[in-house]
């Protein structure tokens, strides 16, 4: 796996709180969560 | 910072294993009662008269895990107390971190381990059972390490004093920390016991 570092940034509770949740439903950790979205998002973007 | 006020972690020793329901049951037929489970599964936790237990599944696992594998962990009520008394002992590592089913501290062990703390879930969406059960056996992890020393002032730290043997902490209320000697592991290993 490769190395991973802490990233910290600000949101609003209610998003925190949704983003939670999904990752619940979803069944995966909230870094794995996050991260898929953010390199989803990143790999629309470029197209 | 704050950093009066009494923090008591619970022995919470975390077991990893896709036989969730059997060691449910083994652990049951000891005397602790299950009281929080995942509704999709995969997590389950049970009480004692003192400690708590929680079952993980092994697949469900962020990292590679042995059937069996069992970590020590706590719960406590507020993370930021837990984590501001641990930096005032001299673990200035200690961090806050979120996870999807709350909040943990995060802070490295003498032995150079990782030890998780888990914050009491205040939001149980995706959870459900009675957090107010109890069982009648008391949870005891036995916890290899090569700094026996070093672990006092973590542990008093989280409202763990020594007893009389010098290496058996906390009560049994709050479970019980058993430092032997042998190989401390990355994630902190211990050998879970239910005593009476």
């Amino acid at each position: 796996m490769p190395e991973k570092a802490q990233f910290t940034i600000y949101l609003p509770p209610e998003l925190i709180r949704a983003v939670k949740h999904r990752a619940i439903d979803d069944q995966v950790s909230l870094s794995a969560f996050v991260e898929a979205a953010l390199t989803a998002y990143l790999a629309k973007e470029r197209r | 910072m704050t950093v009066a006020g009494a923090v008591v972690a619970v022995v919470r020793p975390l077991v990893f294993t896709d036989r969730l329901d059997e060691v449910r049951d083994e652990l049951a037929g000891l005397g602790l009662h299950p009281r929080e489970e995942s509704i999709a599964g995969g997590w389950v936790d049970l009480a004692g008269e003192g400690g708590l237990v929680a079952l993980h599944s092994a697949a469900g696992a962020d990292q590679p895990t042995a059937e069996g594998e069992t970590w020590l962990s706590f719960e406590v009520a507020d993370a930021d107390a837990a984590a501001d008394r641990l930096r005032a002992a001299g673990f200035g590592d200690a961090l806050v971190t979120d996870e999807a089913y709350g909040r943990e501290v995060r802070v490295a062990t003498p032995d150079a381990g990782l030890l998780r703390i888990a914050e009491v879930k205040h939001d149980r969406y995706g959870f459900r059972g009675d957090r107010s059960v109890a069982g009648s056996g008391v949870v005891l992890a036995e916890v290899p390490t090569g700094d026996p020393a070093g672990w006092e002032p973590l542990l008093g730290a989280l409202g763990l004093d020594a007893g009389d043997d010098g290496v058996s902490f906390g009560d049994r209320r709050s479970g019980i920390v058993r430092l032997v000697p042998g190989r401390p592991t990355a994630y902190v290993g211990a050998r879970l016991r239910v005593v009476t």
